[in-house]
């Protein structure tokens, strides 16, 4: 076996082997659920399970014709797509205070910010649901896209500011020379330069948002305020769970997750391992 | 007017203070201005909520939004004669550390090969890292339906290995159904361990590896005193980080399980939503919301050295 080892050939043989071994099992599941979205109904419950049919598209059809799908795509894209601004309009703000200007308490607002984060959302769900419940937001779209701000911001802000930070403070200062506003240096020069940082965060909220589970099943409860979380979970639970739908539903929401995701990733890489973790 | 030190020199300096003075000023306000909408949104629906639990402690509503009776600590006793804690702890700390261990450790393997890749690292990175993306939904049913008795996939497989008791549900199996589920959150959580482990290792100085080879050292010796030492900042980081995300995750367990077969999985943060959702006994919701709190707090405050080190806001 050592000597064996010693082979590179056979090393990089195995070597090969082990990759693949990594990929298949990261994306199997991914694979499988794609898979089973695209089975036809008699292929779909057969003992033992086929590895390979031919595609359909019946279960898409059925999920379409007879659930309330659309609905729920189009209240978890509302939600979502308010999170995701809220977060770039409130966290740019927010950042470009807390990188450009010296005022009291600004370090401790940087570390609230941080502390803030690492609040568990199961600790909050409940009075938070009151808080809104109280103010006639439950079961509305500003409701959720509130709980859903609240639970994203920190995180986002907290990136926002790193992203802000690397942006030469030279910049704003000749500016400022050239007899230059607050507004207008956040307007014609922090803005552009961070835009691909501020859209990154706000693609990363609408990800955040989409999938959110805990805030949504007690916000948004009623019918035809569901989000596809809130409806996929319920329909999963009936005593007889429709899994050609549910898979249907289940790929559709990971799907542009998976997308936006990939378009944000190289940011996110870049943002986890320089923002996070020190060596 | 006619004193020696007339006013009138101080009144040419005294602008320009006053205009630095102002200007420094100014752009106080507009600081606290732009931060403003923040920290009234996180004051008002994040750190009152908080506040609001421990007033929800102790009284004895039971229904979620009325206020109840005040009821001293009638809430904490009954918790704490419920004669569960001891078992739902024991099932979030087997549930915690069980998904630390397997994505801490795939993390690092995949991390390590990511490292050794020579052409095609990146693509390899950015598929590994999918599973972290995938909406906690749409991964507990697709973990549900790969082990739902009889049409599963992997119940077949298993079966087929006659590695599990045949028309028996995996997830269904009060043995067999926790460490399932901590299967799939380590699928989903190792990429983010792979990520951090896989920066670490970029920063490692290669010449010291260089160097190591000149004196003789093997791989092993190499990935043991090298290799290894360089990790421990990212691995306090991700066991302290991913242990309190996963101590306090409620979503995947809940879809998966609901916290059956038989409590086998019923870890705590189940335990506050039920309280809550089901029982509508706000009040003991929020007294075991307090002592997750709690515990986390101490887990901090125990690595707060550790953590300050490995967090930096640039």
């Amino acid at each position: 076996m050592m000597r064996f080892l010693h082979n590179p050939r056979a090393l990089h043989v195995l070597f090969a082997l082990w990759c693949a071994l990594i990929l298949l099992a990261a994306g199997f599941p991914l694979l499988w659920m794609a898979v089973s979205a695209l089975r036809a109904p008699s292929d779909l419950l057969v003992v033992p399970p086929k590895l390979f049919t031919t595609p359909s598209l019946y279960w898409f059809r059925e999920v379409f014709e007879t659930t309330e799908a659309w609905r729920w795509f189009v209240n978890s894209s509302i939600v979502a797509f308010g999170t995701a601004l809220m977060n770039m309009f409130l966290g740019s703000l927010a950042a470009y205070g807390l990188t450009r200007f010296k005022f009291w308490g600004r370090e401790a607002i940087t570390l609230g910010v941080l502390f803030v984060y690492i609040i568990p959302p199961i600790m909050i769900f409940l009075p938070l649901y009151v808080a809104l419940d109280s103010l006639g937001l439950s079961n509305t779209y500003p409701g959720g896209i509130l709980a859903h701000t609240v639970l994203t911001l920190p995180f986002c802000l907290w990136l926002m500011q790193s992203f802000f930070r690397g942006i030469p403070a030279e910049l704003d200062e000749a500016a400022l020379v050239d007899g230059a506003t607050s507004w207008q240096i956040y307007r014609l020069i922090i803005l552009p330069l961070a835009a691909p940082g501020v859209l990154s965060v706000g693609i990363l909220a609408f990800i955040i948002s989409w999938s959110e589970y805990l805030f949504s099943s007690a916000i948004m409860t009623r019918g035809e305020m569901k989000t596809v979380p809130i409806a996929l979970g319920e329909m999963s639970n009936s005593a007889h769970a429709p899994w050609g739908e549910i898979m249907v539903l289940g790929a559709l929401t990971a799907l542009p997750v998976l997308l936006l995701f990939t378009v944000i990733q190289r940011w996110f890489v870049q943002g986890i391992t320089a923002g996070a973790v020190k060596g | 007017m006619t004193t020696p030190s007339s006013p009138q020199p101080q009144a040419e300096a005294r602008p320009a203070r006053d205009r630095k003075l102002g200007f420094a000023t100014r752009s106080a306000i507009t600081g606290w201005l732009l931060v403003l909408p923040v920290l009234l949104l996180l004051a008002g629906f994040l750190l009152v909520p908080l506040v609001q639990s421990i007033q929800y402690s102790f009284y004895d509503a039971s229904l979620i939004g009325e206020k109840g009776r005040y009821v001293g600590l009638a809430n904490y006793t009954k918790v704490f004669e419920s004669g569960k804690i001891a078992g739902i702890s024991g099932i979030t700390l087997l549930w915690t550390f069980g998904s630390l261990v397997g994505q801490l450790a795939l993390g690092l393997a995949a991390a390590l090969t990511i490292n050794q890749l020579q052409r095609g690292g990146r693509l390899f990175r950015s598929l590994l890292l999918l599973p972290y993306a995938v909406p906690a939904i749409s991964l507990a049913l697709i973990w549900r339906w790969m082990f739902s008795d009889g049409t599963g996939i992997l119940t077949f497989w298993l079966q087929s290995l006659s590695l599990f008791p045949a028309n028996t549900s995996p997830l269904g199996s009060a043995d067999a159904a926790i460490w399932l589920v901590v299967m799939a959150n380590v699928w989903h959580g190792f990429p983010f361990a792979m990520l951090i482990y896989w920066a670490a290792l970029q920063q490692i100085d290669s010449s010291l590896y260089e160097a190591a080879s000149l004196d003789g050292a093997n791989a092993w010796q190499k990935f043991r005193y090298i290799t290894l030492p360089s990790l421990s900042t990212a691995t306090i980081a991700l066991v302290v980080l991913r242990g309190i995300w996963t101590a306090t995750s409620f979503d995947l367990p809940w879809l998966l399980t609901g916290g059956g077969p038989a409590g086998s999985t019923y870890v705590w943060p189940i335990w506050i939503y039920e309280e809550a959702m089901g029982f509508f006994r706000p009040g003991r919701a929020a007294v075991l919301a307090l002592m997750l709190g709690a515990a986390i707090g101490a887990v901090i405050f125990i690595f707060r050295r550790a953590i300050r080190a490995s967090l930096t806001t640039h």
